[in-house]
């Protein structure tokens, strides 16, 4: 039965088979043998795998290279502060430091005081754009009272490498003006440019205030007759509004034909003021002297006051006669004799 | 018995035939593809049409296993079993076929349209117990049928063939046995 149906199947199939066999013979004329496997000696295969290892290895020694490469190519200089091209502080009684990289971009920001601790209290700086970052602390003085009405300072020093540092103090301290304006407060800005001194920084950590405010004080130390250790201490106690409001009035902004030089800020007495004070309080008019110099002079009487110090001369008599005018108040407190060291008032 | 032993006689000469007309067609001799076609054409079209399951395909199939074995003859290595090496370049043609197919289908899925419908042509089978037998049986039980009956695979060699378990095979022909005796039957009354 088997065979039967073998058969039969067999001959069903040659029935249908189709005669192809004029069409493979064209075919396969057109068509490229392939060359047998077995023709490959064993030796040339080793070689051609030996061949690929090498070319993976080295291919992989190559990526390997590259990767190290680029990480030590990017990796930061093993320097404290490697990314750090600028130093910015902003001081108005709170002192802060931010350090900037190349693209003005925020590093650290660091409070030097107490006060400076309330004002970035919860805020992160880090990877924001100066501006940013400065108009928040700005904005945080302000709500804090360090920036208000009754005329406080904001110092605004810059330390830095980059050629283009004079711009970024120039764009911050219009910045910080424009945002006091915007508070209706009353504010100076100061913008310094101090340079990079490791000395600097090292008196400005043991006076523990920052190295623009330190800057200033060396300025001004100078400027009020050297820049020893008691005017220094004296300097650093100081806020920025007395500083700047000293600054202003320093005696190089006085000219030697004795006129006053404008240099007030609100709150404090011009000089014009303070000599107005002193004319009534001895009953005199400007005619009746000639005025040698006026001078502000900080803590004259280690009393935390700022005094006018006015230097004149009758016209009428011989002698020369020192006499302390309150900043703020316009209060008389000291007057003696230039001339024998005679205390007038006390 | 002498049945039998006539039988693997018969199918011994027929390898040694096949392989030495591989052998010639490896000397890159175009004419030997064509006795080889006139030796085994039954055996490559059954096959073929027992895995396609139409004729057109089937003839596809037949005409690019030819070429592929004149491609690859000097790759081949005599072992005594030729048609397996033949079967197993058809196979993958058929998968390669089917696969090919499958991308075509997902690809043309398009609205019905005459001219198409009036171009493609069918080619019909026409003996009718192959016609029955595409219809009642399965697709293994065809690929065994065909392989065993036809190309004279034993039982084992289709199962390597097909990569299933020889009890599998064997179970699958005797159904395939059955249906196509009764398939018989009825013809014939």
């Amino acid at each position: 039965m088997k065979n039967s149906l073998k058969n039969l199947l067999i001959e069903s199939f040659k029935e249908e088979t189709p005669d192809l066999k004029e069409n493979v013979i064209k075919k396969c004329k057109n068509v490229v043998q392939e060359e047998p496997l077995q023709n490959v000696s064993k030796r040339a295969i080793f070689r051609v795998k030996l061949y690929k290892t090498i070319i993976a290895f080295s291919l992989a020694l190559l990526f390997c290279g590259g990767l190290l490469t680029g990480y030590f190519a990017f990796k930061p200089a093993p320097s404290q502060n490697p990314t750090v091209q600028t130093y910015l502080y902003l001081d108005a009684d709170p002192s802060i430091e931010i350090a900037l990289d190349e693209n003005n971009v925020v590093l650290e920001c660091n409070p030097l005081n107490e006060n400076a601790q309330e004002i970035v209290q919860g805020m992160n700086f880090k990877g924001m754009d100066i501006q940013t970052t400065v108009n928040s602390i700005v904005g945080s003085m302000h709500l804090n009272g360090f920036i208000s009405s009754n005329g406080n300072s904001v110092l605004v020093s810059i330390s830095s490498s980059s050629p283009k540092a004079s711009d970024l103090l120039s764009n911050v301290t219009k910045q910080i003006n424009s945002a006091v304006q915007k508070t209706n407060a009353s504010c100076s800005v100061i913008g310094q440019a101090v340079p990079i001194s490791k000395d600097l920084v090292a008196r400005a950590n043991e006076n523990g205030i920052s190295v623009g405010k330190m800057f200033l004080i060396d300025k001004m130390a100078e400027d009020l007759g050297g820049a020893e250790e008691t005017t220094v201490d004296i300097l650093s106690d100081m806020s920025i509004k007395d500083l700047n409001f000293i600054y202003l009035n320093r005696p190089g902004s006085i000219p030697p034909n004795g006129e006053v030089v404008q240099g007030s800020l609100e709150g404090y007495l011009s000089q014009e003021e303070a000599i107005q004070k002193l004319l009534d309080y001895l009953s005199i008019t400007l005619q009746d002297i000639r005025i040698r110099f006026v001078k502000v002079v900080p803590y004259a009487r280690n009393d935390k006051k700022l005094v006018y110090l006015i230097e004149f001369e009758y016209a009428s008599e011989v002698g020369v006669y020192d006499y302390e005018v309150d900043c703020l108040t316009g209060e008389v407190t000291v007057g003696m004799s230039a001339s024998n060291g005679r205390m007038i008032v006390q | 018995m002498i049945f039998y032993a006539l039988t693997t006689e018969e199918e011994f000469e027929r390898s040694s035939q096949i392989e030495s007309l591989i052998k010639r067609i490896a000397c890159g001799e175009v004419d030997a593809v064509g006795a080889l076609y006139e030796l085994v054409k039954t055996d490559v079209f059954a096959y073929a049409l027992s895995k396609t399951g139409n004729k057109t395909d089937a003839e596809d199939v037949m005409q690019e296993t030819f070429v592929n074995i004149y491609k690859h003859a000097k790759q081949y290595q005599p072992k005594g079993k030729p048609m397996a090496w033949i079967i197993t370049i058809e196979l993958n043609l058929i998968r390669r076929h089917f696969q090919l197919a499958k991308r075509t289908i997902g690809i043309e899925e398009q609205p019905f349209s005459p001219f198409l419908e009036e171009s493609f042509e069918q080619k019909v089978i026409n003996n009718a117990f192959i016609s029955n037998m595409l219809k009642i049986l399965s697709d293994e039980e065809r690929e065994i049928i065909s392989l065993h009956l036809v190309s004279g695979f034993k039982h084992r060699e289709i199962a390597d063939i097909i990569d299933k378990p020889l009890a599998t095979v064997l179970s699958k022909y005797n159904r395939a046995i059955k249906k196509l005796q009764g398939s018989l039957k009825e013809v014939k009354k």
